[in-house]
């Protein structure tokens, strides 16, 4: 038993940090009601294509939100700089939405479809 | 938004537990026993982990796996090193002669890529001030330096004046901090009711009081208390303190 814990634990705790190191690819999907950041923002592309700024407003701090509570949980996974690149991209949309400016928000959205799918791989 | 404190907390522990079994998997090698490739691999594996630790701006994976390539090159390099003995001399080199019969071997000592002044220190390093007492000196794989004195100048022995001599043996520890090692009074054939008698002989009545107790190779026990008594004529400080 002694010896098999001698090399089990090394072992399984390289799987563990393995394990942590991958994370960010499961955990980035929605575990509740409050973190479907890339179905919102399925949503938001589809308020600012009919330019229903009201519910594109409440979409995108819907998004803010659920992007923090999604970072908590890939952070351990993925590089500073791309969680802050996601959160500029974010801001950017927000930005757009406020402005009114479809073109620049749907540019935004398209750049970060492109974020999302590389986010943890 | 990203908790810096905590990624770096939890990459600590990934960075440290993955050096330390790594660095065990690759064996048992000294510190002083290590090729200058050796040290400079060490320092780099060292580099990457801390890296692995610190940096939040590359992904602890690519670290990681600069880390683990690493450390398997290094064992295989070990492997290799062991098995083929034509690829170990190869990879780490071998012994040279530098000095033989107090002559200064310059073509090995610039293969080396020794000075003549370096050899000098290291000589007198092995307690050499006199280059003619060398029969051989041979540089080793590690950087140090090996000699062999000509016999005229080597000390006389016990066997050279012809005076009997015991084998001395080895020491065990029966007791460390308070706590006895059975298993090692065993081993001499004692038991707990032998070590408490001699404690007793030595004015100790708890083993607790003992920091370390040994059985000599001469089967007498030495015992060291936590309480030493001890004046302060050995105190060396010259300072009031604290510090």
């Amino acid at each position: 038993m002694k010896k098999f814990s001698l090399h089990a634990i090394p072992l399984l705790t390289l799987v563990f940090f393995i394990a942590i190191m991958h994370s960010g690819i499961v955990l980035k999907n929605p575990m509740g009601t409050e973190d479907r950041l890339y179905q919102s923002v399925n949503k938001l592309e589809e308020n600012v294509k009919d330019k229903d700024w009201s519910s594109a407003k409440k979409e995108v701090r819907y998004i803010e939100n659920a992007w923090k509570k999604v970072v908590r949980r890939i952070q351990f996974s993925v590089e500073r700089e791309y969680l802050l690149e996601i959160s500029g991209t974010i801001s950017r949309i927000k930005g757009g939405i406020e402005a009114q400016d479809d073109q620049a928000v749907l540019e935004e959205i398209y750049y970060y479809y492109g974020q999302w799918h590389s986010l943890a791989t | 938004m990203i908790d810096e404190t905590i990624v770096v907390i939890v990459r600590v522990v990934i960075s440290f537990f993955t050096l330390l079994i790594f660095t065990r998997l690759l064996g048992k090698q000294e510190v002083g026993q290590l090729t200058f490739f050796d040290y400079i691999n060490g320092i780099t594996i060292g580099s990457i982990a801390a890296t692995l630790a610190t940096d939040l701006s590359a992904r602890a994976w690519t670290h990681w796996v600069g880390l683990v390539g690493y450390a398997l090159l290094t064992g295989l390099l070990q492997y290799i090193t062991i098995k083929n003995r034509y690829l170990g001399k190869v990879l780490d080199g071998e012994p040279t002669v530098v000095i033989e019969d107090g002559k200064i071997l310059e073509k090995n000592l610039n293969q080396m890529r020794v000075k003549i002044g370096e050899l000098m220190t290291l000589l007198r390093a092995q307690k050499v001030f006199d280059i003619t007492q060398v029969e051989y000196a041979i540089f080793e794989i590690n950087g140090e330096l090996s000699v062999k004195q000509k016999a005229e100048y080597l000390p006389v022995t016990r066997k050279d004046l012809q005076i009997p001599s015991a084998s001395s043996g080895l020491a065990t520890e029966v007791i460390q901090d308070g706590i006895v090692i059975e298993q090692n009074l065993q081993q001499r054939k004692k038991d707990k009711a032998w070590l408490r008698q001699q404690l007793q002989a030595n004015g100790i009545e708890k083993e607790k009081q003992v920091a370390y107790a040994l059985i000599l190779p001469n089967g007498k026990l030495y015992v060291d208390k936590f309480d030493d008594q001890i004046g302060k004529e050995a105190d060396m400080s010259d300072y009031e303190g604290p510090y």
